[in-house]
């Protein structure tokens, strides 16, 4: 049967009908389209996922940790840590971990995180040969080469052989004329943190977890100063190798050539930010002045250095970064939070390569201020980074941030590979670390990344605390009576992270800050108080800094009782402030950041103390390992925080 | 042919050859051996289950602790006939740091220190290094034998067994409106208020306190909510037996009091299986992966002599 339709005779009245609907159609799409733009922004993924469907403008608050060391890590294997990175992801998504020791292939200690993360990227060393891995994987090419077949099966001939070959000075013939393949051999195990970060991938729209393809590139300065950085890529696409410290001639600026070849210059859609972590042990090499060849950072240094560092991870295992105390040089107490007692790693071990802590050494605040200077001197900003808290566990535990129990770093300290030590679980200038805070729309790689780009990040040393900033010279004063705190924020200001410029006059700097609600079990504790820092350059070039308690009460009575770890006395479960600068200077380079702080409670090492009934002043109560309960360098009490990213002030 | 055959050298290899077999069928070579424990192992295991668990273990735990080492000492021996301590960068690390340790390294690179080492026998009583070559050893076993493929069928059978481990929480859409705590007076009366005069959610929120994280929640599972208000917020909102399209509060919470509109709400259920076969398959990989280790220290055993 054939349709009437196309028979019919157009009409007069057809046509109008016609013209009308079209007219009709074009004036709803007209007016929809910015309904749509508004509610559901088209989301430009740079891969294959289904868009999340808890997507929100107004940014939501992610918890991850970018910092997790397992199996593969020669530091997390020399103490017996067996985590894949399967498991670290696992672990951070709410399973159980065993942990050494171990008994019959049997994990004695077993951890849970009570609220799983959000995020987290497995973070190995890059730092790996390949041999072993030729000779052993099947799969490798070079497997079946003379040289592995002897390996494996005439170990004697292999002996000779190998011998005789680096007596000369030569790599294996397995490698290839220039050692080629055994570079490509470390690539298992970085083919297997991928991997598992694949598998722990949500692409589904329920977006409940994502990782980071990442790894550390460990590197050190002559005098071994730390130089440590986590390089985390935007997605799967990723250099078909690590570059580690060894690849990269030993120096950052060569790893940021070689990261623009690699990945950002390559064809796809490669992306990668790269995060120094414990420049407090950097002896000031992490954030240094001048290029390897001694001449001063010129702009273009200084721009692929903030291109490339745009976070810093402030807080961890080893000690905090944000700022320095001692008395008698610096007036900020709230800074002697987790300061380590040695200016580089090594005098951990060998205290004569290391001396006490400077504020030079690497302390966020002094850095940031340096970066002013070279605005100042050369037009841009080299130390721009947000900040970030992780752990960076050798244990595989992403996320253990709990003061109790802390199960111990894994990595150095006290190893717990044949028995629980006895006492304090690890050495006591260690901590639980901290956790990673990111604002963005939803928990896909592409949001968190561009979050971690633009620096809307914050650090805590644990607690989800929840902190917001905003600036702007436009922001309402008394919107934190208002009911749309945030959407006026991102509508008359920037958020933490973000740059102003050129103001007539102070910028309103609201800031708001929630206390972390715990679990039914462990309980968050009230907020004491809110602050913002100030850092500035004046035209001397001489730095200054000011804590401005601008919120909440310092003198509110809270403290812990050291006895039960109890923590007694009043505090707040939100604070909120819209705050402006009374030496506020427009012609001046600045940087403000806020922090928000707990009441005191107990530190993981004083939860032990209190537990086993340790009693300074009864040296019966001492048992074996909780000696440092006792030391003058102890610090029973910490008062927990939340460190958000700077906003700057360019004239 | 014969004449052939008739030379004294080939006699003399025919002989020869004979005779080695012969030596060997009367005299075999004995096999490897793993142990046993010296005194001092033992007691150390046995000090390690204490210290571990505040009691002495059991004569069979006892017996399987020391099976296990012995099994450990046998990859050790294993990985050092392969001569495997001189190819890993790990071993390599640890015994230059023992070189400094001993404080015998200066002037000395860090191949000359390496190699001291190694002619110092040093790796032959290092736990990290042993512990090394073990997981080298075990990675050998498994890439001598793979694992097991995971199949369909073995993925289903787990879904199966599984079912009540992969429930999928139950699902709230709520809005709310928040009294702080200086507030919490009011709110039994604003709730009557808002009820009486049948006020939607959003129209009722110009009575709520600022709340940070917002006043709407779409789908939340428990432990999302419990994220922006607490876990008591959960366990309270549970208790108050909300229904959909209605009106609970006051909801007690870390932060204050909460009048909660109930949108909708989906009740937990059991999971589908596209939903988590991937962590089915995962999960499977690994204990595939321990079962084949398990056979492969095994087989090796058999070429060992084990004494107890």
């Amino acid at each position: 049967m054939t349709t009437s339709c196309s028979r019919r005779p157009h009409s007069r009245l057809a046509l109008a009908t016609g013209f009308f609907l079209a007219l009709l159609l074009a004036v709803l799409l007209a007016s929809s389209l910015p309904v749509f733009a508004q509610d559901s922004p088209p989301r430009d993924y740079s891969e294959t996922r289904q868009p999340c469907a808890d997507h929100d403008p107004l940014r939501q608050l992610y918890w991850g940790d970018l910092h997790v060391h397992t199996r593969y890590s020669l530091d997390a294997s020399t103490q017996d840590t067996r985590t894949t990175p399967t498991q670290a992801y696992d672990f951070a998504r709410g399973a159980t971990l065993g942990i050494q020791p171990w008994r019959e292939g049997v994990p004695v200690r077993s951890m849970q995180l009570q609220r799983p993360l959000d995020f987290a990227a497995v973070t190995d060393h890059a730092e790996l040969l390949g041999e072993v891995e030729i000779c052993t994987n099947p799969a490798m090419a070079g497997h079946d080469s003379f040289y592995c077949r002897a390996y494996r099966w005439w170990p004697r001939l292999s002996f000779f052989m190998f011998n005789t070959s680096a007596a000369m000075g030569n790599r294996l013939g397995l490698c290839g004329d220039d050692g080629e393949l055994c570079r490509q051999a470390a690539a298992g195990p970085w083919a297997e943190m991928q991997a598992s970060a694949e598998q722990a991938y949500d692409r589904s729209a329920d977006c409940q977890f994502t990782s980071f393809v990442a790894y550390e590139w460990t590197g050190a300065s002559e005098n071994l100063g730390n130089t440590h950085r986590n390089v985390v890529f935007r997605n799967a696409e990723v250099p078909a190798l690590p570059i580690s410290f060894i690849d990269s001639n030993k120096l950052a600026p060569t790893l940021y050539q070689q990261l623009d070849e690699a990945c950002i210059e390559a064809d796809g859609r490669c992306d990668v930010i790269v995060i120094p972590h414990n420049s407090n042990l950097s002896d000031g090499y992490m954030f240094q002045l001048r290029r390897p060849d001694g001449s001063p950072l010129e702009r273009e240094d200084a721009d692929t250095r903030r291109r490339f560092e745009t976070l810093v991870e402030l807080l961890q295992h080893k000690g905090a970064s944000e700022c320095f105390y001692a008395a008698g040089v610096s007036e900020d107490e709230l800074c002697a939070f987790e300061q380590l007692p040695y200016d580089k790693f090594s005098g951990k071990f060998q205290s004569w390569s290391s001396e006490p802590p400077q504020p030079e050494d690497g302390f966020m605040r002094e850095v940031l201020r340096d970066g002013l200077r070279q605005q100042q001197a050369i037009g841009s900003n080299p130390f721009q980074p947000g900040f970030i808290g992780s752990t960076d566990t050798h244990l595989g535990a992403a996320g253990a941030v709990s003061e109790k129990p802390f199960y111990g770093h894994g990595g150095a300290g006290v190893p717990a590979d044949e028995e629980v030590p006895p006492g304090l679980v690890d050495d006591p200038e260690f901590n639980p670390g901290g956790l990673a805070a990111v604002w963005a729309s939803e928990n896909s790689r592409d949001a968190l990344f561009d979050a971690m780009r633009r620096r809307e990040t914050y650090a805590t040393s644990g607690p989800r605390i929840e902190l917001r900033l905003f600036a702007g010279a436009d922001i309402n004063p008394g919107v934190c009576g208002d009911l749309d705190f945030v959407a006026q924020g991102y509508r008359d200001g920037v958020p933490m992270g973000g740059e102003l410029q050129a103001l007539a006059s102070a910028p309103n700097i609201a800031v708001t800050a929630r206390r972390d609600p715990g679990t039914l079990a462990q309980p968050g504790l009230p907020l004491q108080r809110l602050q913002i820092i100030k850092g500035w350059v004046d035209a001397e070039g001489k730095g200054h800094e000011r804590v401005y308690d601008v919120a909440g009460d310092a003198d509110n009575g809270a403290s812990v009782d050291l006895q039960s770890c109890q923590p007694r006395g009043p505090g707040f479960d939100q604070l909120c402030s819209v705050w402006q600068d009374p030496e506020f200077k427009a012609g001046q380079l600045a940087y403000y950041y806020a922090r928000a702080v707990e009441n005191p409670s107990c530190r993981w090492s004083q939860h032990i103390c209190a537990a086993r009934g340790v009693d300074c002043a009864r040296p019966a109560t001492i048992d074996e390992g909780l000696e440092g309960c006792c030391a003058a360098e102890h610090r029973p009490q910490i008062q927990e925080r939340a460190v958000s990213s700077p906003i700057w002030y360019r004239p | 042919m014969f004449a052939r055959l008739n030379r004294p050298w080939l006699h003399f290899l025919l002989i020869g050859t004979a005779l080695f077999y012969l030596q060997r069928w009367l005299d075999p070579v004995p096999p490897p051996s793993v142990g046993p424990l010296a005194d001092s192992q033992v007691e150390s295991l046995r000090r390690q289950w204490f210290t571990t668990t505040g009691q002495m273990p059991a004569p069979d735990q006892l017996e399987a602790m020391v099976a296990a080492e012995l099994d450990r000492e046998m990859l050790f021996q294993e990985a050092l006939v392969l001569e495997l301590h001189r190819y890993d960068e790990v071993v390599r690390q640890r015994l230059v740091r023992n070189m400094h340790f001993l404080r015998l390294a200066e002037g000395r690179s860090e191949e000359e220190l390496y190699r001291e080492a190694l002619r110092m026998e040093l790796h032959l009583g290092d736990e990290v290094v042993k512990r090394r070559l073990i997981q080298i050893m075990e990675q050998i076993l498994l890439a001598r034998q793979a694992p097991v493929a995971v199949d369909e069928q073995a993925i289903s059978e787990a879904f199966g067994q599984r079912r009540q481990e992969l429930m999928r929480p139950p699902r709230y859409s709520i809005e709310q409106v928040f009294l702080s705590r200086e507030r919490a007076a009011e709110a039994e009366l604003l709730l009557q208020q808002i009820e009486a005069q049948d006020l939607s959610a959003e129209a009722a929120r110009q009575f709520s306190s600022p709340f940070l994280p917002g006043y709407r929640f779409a789908a939340q599972s428990p432990a999302q909510l419990a994220r922006n208000f607490g876990a008591a917020f959960v366990l309270n909102l549970e208790a108050a037996a909300p229904r959909p399209q209605t009106w609970v509060g006051p909801i007690e919470s870390t932060y204050g009091s909460h009048l909660v509109w109930i949108d909708a709400m989906e009740a937990a259920r059991e999971a589908r299986l596209e939903e988590v076969s991937d962590q089915l398959r995962r999960d499977l990989e690994l204990q595939y992966k321990r079962e084949a280790l398990r056979e492969a220290v095994a087989e090796l055993r058999q070429r060992y002599e084990v004494i107890l």
